[in-house]
């Protein structure tokens, strides 16, 4: 009997009709090697790091098939004062058959080979506990938070298990009386008075004022971020060529662009998703929209909370019955605080590997980092 | 080193709780780092090198031993 030849590959042409049968059983049934090669082709012509380069993506082959696969999204990386090339792992997927061999463990390693300074996001112990091996940085969880838009609908839905409330015991009896026929009636409208005070009392940006805006304002963008930059100990760059690249085809479509700003001076921006039926676990039955990306500089809280209300808006005029957002940095998580955002258990680690010549933060803290950050909001 | 020893050693098991037919599907700890970690350390116990395409033929303890066998270990 012949054994099967196992192998890592850095994909190039000669690998594509693999990788179109490993996306097809994985996530497209409809993939196919000419439209993979237009993609692949349109992501070196946007490559930030080594531009017209194919994005490195790596298989694990048996024989011919595809059983592993690993990509990357380039990115640049601010900290320290300069800016440094980086990449998302993204996709990281092994067919459920061989699972617990050494398939992810060998693509991890070989990608590690091939990439400088390495960036991810993970909500499961098993890719968590193989990035460590390969040299990452576990910086821990990201900050979750919810603001309920139609508290009615969210009280009869929500799950107190899965929200992590079991040890609360005092939460959960006062939810499940709100879930009651009668409860979330009277619970939401007393939960939406409540949420309206506590707004309130946070002020709503002082002088800043936030709505919808239909495009990116690049200049303003590239202004903006360079204000916000210069107070971030680490963050992946959020220029104007960032959102344009990550957003601009999108906007109206899948995202809505909101934005903060005084006497003409954009003062922030962010990236609101629409909502959608089937997301987190946690709030299943309700539409749930994301608050994808935002920027603003730390220095002023209010320009963050104007931003937060206009996504508050922005989501209630999309039908959503709750914001989600997760946050890393302190300036954004304050400003979620004192607009009423709920905080719930988070599970979307931040993990980051930098080479001996890279200087990057060990504290979550210290970076700025939402759920856009390595496509992270595509799952949610 | 029986096999079953080093196979519990490595997963944090008791010698009688390994058997021909314990797999990752048995055993919380067999993942995919734990399983580089059972390579590394029957590379180190029994002086073999074992290749990924052996890696990968190690599906459960009898899979374990029939390699080692191959390669011209003993225990």
């Amino acid at each position: 009997v012949s054994r099967a030849r196992s192998r890592v590959v850095r994909v190039g042409d000669e690998h594509l009709p693999a990788l179109a049968g490993f996306v097809r059983a994985v996530w497209d049934p409809a993939a196919s090697v000419e439209g993979l090669r237009a993609a692949r082709a349109a992501d070196a012509a946007a490559n930030p790091v080594a531009p017209g380069e194919p994005v490195p993506t790596f298989l694990f082959l048996r024989d011919d098939q595809a059983i592993g696969h690993l990509t990357t999204i380039p990115a640049r990386v601010a900290a320290g004062g300069r800016v440094w090339p980086a990449y998302w792992l993204k996709g990281f997927w092994v067919l459920p058959e061989h699972r617990n061999g050494p398939v992810g463990f060998l693509l991890v390693k070989e990608a590690m080979r091939h990439l400088g300074c390495a960036l991810a996001t993970a909500v499961e112990e098993a890719p968590r506990r193989v990035f460590c091996a390969l040299g990452f940085r576990d910086l821990g969880a990201l900050g979750e938070y919810v603001r309920p838009l139609e508290p009615r609908r969210m009280l009869e839905h929500l799950d107190p298990e899965a929200l992590g409330l079991a040890a609360r015991p005092a939460l959960r009896r006062a939810l499940a009386l709100a879930q009651r026929p009668w409860g979330a009636a009277a619970g939401g409208a007393v939960l939406r008075a409540a949420l309206g005070l506590w707004a309130a009392a946070a002020g709503r940006g002082g002088r800043q004022r936030g709505g919808p805006a239909a495009a990116l304002d690049e200049p303003a963008c590239d202004a903006l971020w360079r204000r916000a930059s210069a107070e971030l100990a680490a963050s992946p760059v959020r220029d104007a060529a960032y959102l344009r690249t990550r957003y601009a085809a999108q906007l109206g479509d899948r995202f809505e662009l909101v934005t903060a700003g005084t006497d003409g001076e954009l003062s922030g921006l962010a990236l609101l998703r629409r909502p959608r039926a089937q997301g987190d676990p946690r709030l299943r039955g309700l539409r749930v929209a994301l608050l994808s990306d935002a920027v603003f500089p730390p220095s002023r809280p209010a320009a963050g909370r104007a931003l937060l209300r206009a996504a508050e808006e922005a989501a209630r005029a999309c039908g959503a019955d709750a914001l989600l957002c997760s946050a890393s940095h302190p300036a954004l998580r304050a400003c979620l605080l004192r607009r009423a955002y709920a905080p719930v258990p988070g599970r979307l680690h931040f993990l980051a590997r930098a080479p001996e010549d890279v200087e990057l933060p060990d504290d979550l803290a210290a970076w700025w980092i939402t759920r856009a950050d390595g496509n992270a909001d595509e799952v949610f | 080193m029986q096999p079953e020893e080093l196979v519990a050693n490595v997963f944090g098991l008791s010698p009688g709780e390994v058997t021909d037919a314990t797999s990752p599907d048995a055993v919380e700890e067999w993942d995919s780092l734990g399983h580089m970690n059972l390579v590394v350390e029957i590379e180190q116990v029994y002086g073999v090198a074992l290749s990924t395409d052996d890696a990968m033929e190690i599906t459960d303890v009898a899979a374990l031993k029939r390699i080692l066998a191959e390669r011209g270990a003993s225990w």
